[in-house]
């Protein structure tokens, strides 16, 4: 008998969460994780975020984001920073690229509880129509699971996490939630300027499309996995304006909280620093181990490099490893002739898919700032727009009201600083000179502008749905390669037409909340910026919303998908492929509770095996 | 002459470095480095003029840990440039024995026509008043926008970085946008949902 019921690959919102589940159970769970430990202190990742000039999701975390050199890194993973520049420079971007690919928005992190350290904790549950974009709007992928066989893993999930929400307003958005549910914590209050827009924007729809006749637009408080009571030994939120990248006090649940749950049971191992290569397969088509890749040194460029190799053996093998590092493992694993493990349907790496964000800002009325840069980055939305007719047209998206002013959309306050000392305009705010040209201030009219700018930034962003398309990939690259000698992603992106009249409708429903708010629109095409795109005689700039979907779907037909019902793989009983990679279609919410609550149903179905 | 080096700076400003950590110190600890240099008087006001602050506001008798942010920041301009500093500083107190209001001197230091003033006393002012506002050096910012600044800045000083996570979590900018660093919040639940304390609860007036 293997020492282990169960091996797990990546400890970050799946792994976590499962091997807690198991571990619980008292379940032997060996946990393969490619980057380190958390540090001892919190307050040194925090260190790292306030000493960091560029700070990115990846800043408080190693390795250090400022320094990308994906060739002489052990374990590197893609940051903003590499987006911003060199996305298309393979020595700078650990993510590589085919000729015509756009770039991939987002980023995704190796260390101990994974890319769920710096996650928002927006939880909205997916609704039945979206777990049927095929059958219903001709798009897309169909799900094998239907939203109500995940009412109770929802619940599951909610109660784990600590998410705060009110049923009523999850009805009010058009959720397709159990009436009578209730959530674990009350929900986090609207912030002032959620308020103000509330009162305007609500009524009717915000754009003219036929297809809304009789939705309404209704502002409404986001579920999210955020303490708005002490639950679970946590504290509840103080409002630090900075869940992406770190919420400071822990007040958000995020992966490494669950990882130390699970190693509390005392029935989980974690090895870290430890980089799965390969999976290998015995004569009766099971997986027989998984092979790994040690190392030491986290610095860049390491000074070192593998250090030891060994195998996992178990009874069931989990792939937890997010959606485009499940893929990479899989294309690296050689299996019958020609093939790669788990891999017969040919889909392994495909329908790779994100949220393509629009994003929109402005100022508001002088007579009613905003007072943004406080509390959670985003504490409301308009979902009940989401689903309609309009989708077997255009691609569905649902709107996140920003609490952290133009801080995503131009780096602010950093900008309008050097703005009005060096009389320039990156901001878009120093136009107040002799016709429109820029102004140099100091003393009490620096003051003046700073205040009476920064207290009426906001910004709204469009999670706008990508539908599940063949040709956007992850492949193996057959040049470049990290430190350890493992072949790097290679990701070929584009944005499908669906998608695209996604952002033209986005773009009239933003000219309509402007003007029903009052507000000033600022929004700019920026040409320098890469992740654009041209439709319609229209530019668009996009980007990634962190939410790395695809890669090894799940179906009910073996030769069209990878894993089943149970994120099981179709070729290989004892695996498990889990995590947002297996989602057929993403809806426009925030994916991480729907792939939680799948997880949940796997956890179930390898119980009754180990 | 003081000698310059980027040891120094970490000595001076706390800034991360792992060479002066003694083992097992956590990374944050450096940050509570006491500053080497005393900001004269004329520091602090010039940096009222640039800010529209009031000096007692900006450098207060009384601080967390008796660390002076004004000490801190004066500290910095001396390894980056003290030619510089001293000429800044001497062109402050001509300008103030003439009796010119603070918004004359900022007007007098900060521009020229209608652009940046060019001169070193321009850069060491926008250094002065981006470091308040930022805890950050813009040494790199400052010599992109105008690259003659090179000749008064040191050459390990000719770039950006943030000077601590004490000088990040003081920043001015923050309270001039009536709220707190983002990842360093002393407010409590739910006062999102209401209005944030007045400029004039941080001290600062805008008349």
């Amino acid at each position: 008998m293997p020492e282990y019921d169960v091996i797990i690959v990546g400890t970050g919102h799946a792994g976590a969460f499962m091997a807690y589940e198991l571990g619980s159970k008292g379940k032997k769970v060996l946990m393969l994780e490619a980057g380190p430990a958390t540090p001892r202190h919190r307050e040194d990742y925090m260190e790292s975020f306030y000493l960091a000039g560029f700070k990115s999701p990846e800043s408080p975390y190693p390795p250090d984001a400022n320094n990308n050199q994906p060739r002489k890194t052990n374990a590197p993973h893609p940051t903003i920073q590499q987006l911003v520049f060199g996305w298309d420079n393979p020595e700078i971007s650990y993510l590589t690229y085919t000729p015509g690919s756009l770039p991939f928005g987002s980023t995704y992190l190796k260390l101990a509880g994974g890319t769920g350290n710096h996650w928002q904790g927006t939880t909205l549950r997916m609704s039945k129509n979206d777990f049927m974009l095929r059958r219903k709007y001709q798009h897309g992928l169909d799900w094998p699971i239907a939203q109500d066989e995940l009412d109770n893993h929802y619940a599951k999930v909610e109660a784990f996490m600590g998410v705060a929400g009110s049923t009523a307003e999850q009805l009010a958005a058009r959720d397709d939630i159990p009436p009578s549910y209730q959530f674990p914590m009350p929900p986090i209050p609207l912030s002032l300027s959620d308020k103000y827009i509330k009162a305007r924007v609500d009524g009717e729809p915000l754009t003219n499309e036929d297809y809304f006749t009789g939705q309404k637009t209704v502002v409404t408080k986001t579920p999210q996995a955020r303490n708005s009571v002490p639950y679970d030994n946590r504290r509840v939120c103080h409002g630090n304006t900075n869940c992406v990248p770190i919420c400071p006090i822990q007040a958000k649940y995020d992966a490494a909280y669950a990882l130390g749950k699970a190693l509390a049971t005392g029935f989980v191992t974690v090895k870290y620093k430890t980089v799965v290569d390969k999976i290998t397969v015995g004569e009766d088509g099971k997986i027989s181990g998984l092979h790994y890749l040690t190392y030491d040194d986290i610095s860049v460029p390491a000074k070192s490099g593998q250090t030891g190799q060994g195998t996992a053996a178990g009874t069931v093998f989990v792939l937890a490893a997010s959606a485009i590092e499940n893929a990479r493992i899989l294309l690296n694993s050689p299996w019958k002739t020609g093939m790669t493990v788990a891999n017969s349907s040919d889909q392994v790496g495909r329908n790779l898919m994100d949220h393509a964000t629009y994003l929109a800002w402005g100022l508001m009325p002088v007579n009613a700032p905003a007072y943004s840069y406080r509390g959670p980055l985003a504490t409301s939305g308009i979902e009940s727009l989401r689903d309609g007719p309009f989708r077997s047209t255009r691609a569905s998206w649902r709107l996140e009201l920003g609490n952290e002013g133009w801080n995503w959309a131009k780096g602010e306050p950093y900008a309008i600083g050097p703005d009005f000392l060096y009389g320039k305009n990156n901001g878009g705010l120093n136009n107040g000179g002799t016709n429109g040209s820029p102004q140099v201030l100091g003393n009490k009219s620096l003051l003046k502008a700073l205040n009476g700018y920064l207290t009426r930034q906001f910004r709204i962003a469009f999670l706008v749905e990508q539908d599940a398309e063949q040709s956007n990939r992850v492949q193996l690259s057959p040049t470049e390669t990290d430190n350890l000698g493992i072949p790097r992603p290679l990701i070929t992106y584009n944005l499908s037409d669906y998608t695209r009249k996604g952002f033209i409708s986005a773009k009239l429903a933003t000219t309509e909340f402007m003007r029903r708010v009052g507000a000033q629109e600022y929004t700019q095409f920026d040409a320098g910026n890469a992740k654009q795109f041209t439709y319609d005689k229209q530019s668009f700039n996009y980007y990634g919303a962190g939410h790395v979907c695809g890669t090894h779907v799940m179906g009910s037909i073996p030769h069209a998908s990878v894993v089943n019902y149970h994120q099981q793989s179709w070729d290989h009983s004892n695996l498990y492929i889990v995590g947002c990679g297996s989602m057929p279609s993403i809806s426009s919410q925030n994916p991480t509770l729907t792939m939680l609550a799948v997880t949940s149903m796997t956890v179930d179905h390898i119980l009754t095996r180990v | 002459m003081i000698k310059i080096s980027r040891r120094d700076v970490l000595k001076t400003a706390g800034t991360i470095g792992g060479a002066l950590l003694a083992p097992g110190l956590p990374l944050w600890s450096l940050a509570e480095a006491a500053p080497r240099e005393k900001a004269p008087a004329g520091f602090v006001n010039v940096s009222s003029a640039l800010l529209g602050i009031d000096a007692g506001v900006l450098n207060p008798a009384i601080r967390p840990d008796d660390i002076s942010m004004a000490d801190v920041f004066y500290g910095l301009t001396v390894l980056a440039g003290p030619r510089s500093i001293a000429n800044l500083l001497a062109a402050y107190d001509v300008m103030e024995n003439q009796h010119l209001r603070p918004d004359q001197i900022a007007q007098a230091l900060l521009v020229s026509g209608n652009g940046p003033n060019t001169s070193l006393n321009g850069a060491f002012s926008r250094l002065i008043t981006l470091m308040w506002l930022y805890g950050t050096w813009y040494g790199h910012t400052e010599i992109t926008n105008i690259p003659t600044s090179a000749s008064g800045i040191a050459a390990d000083y000719q770039k950006d970085f943030v000077i601590s996570s004490r000088a990040y979590k003081s920043g001015w900018i923050w309270r001039v946008a009536q709220t707190h660093p983002m990842g360093f919040s002393q407010f409590s639940f739910g006062s999102w949902a209401s209005a944030p304390p007045s400029l004039a609860d941080y001290g600062i007036t805008l008349a």
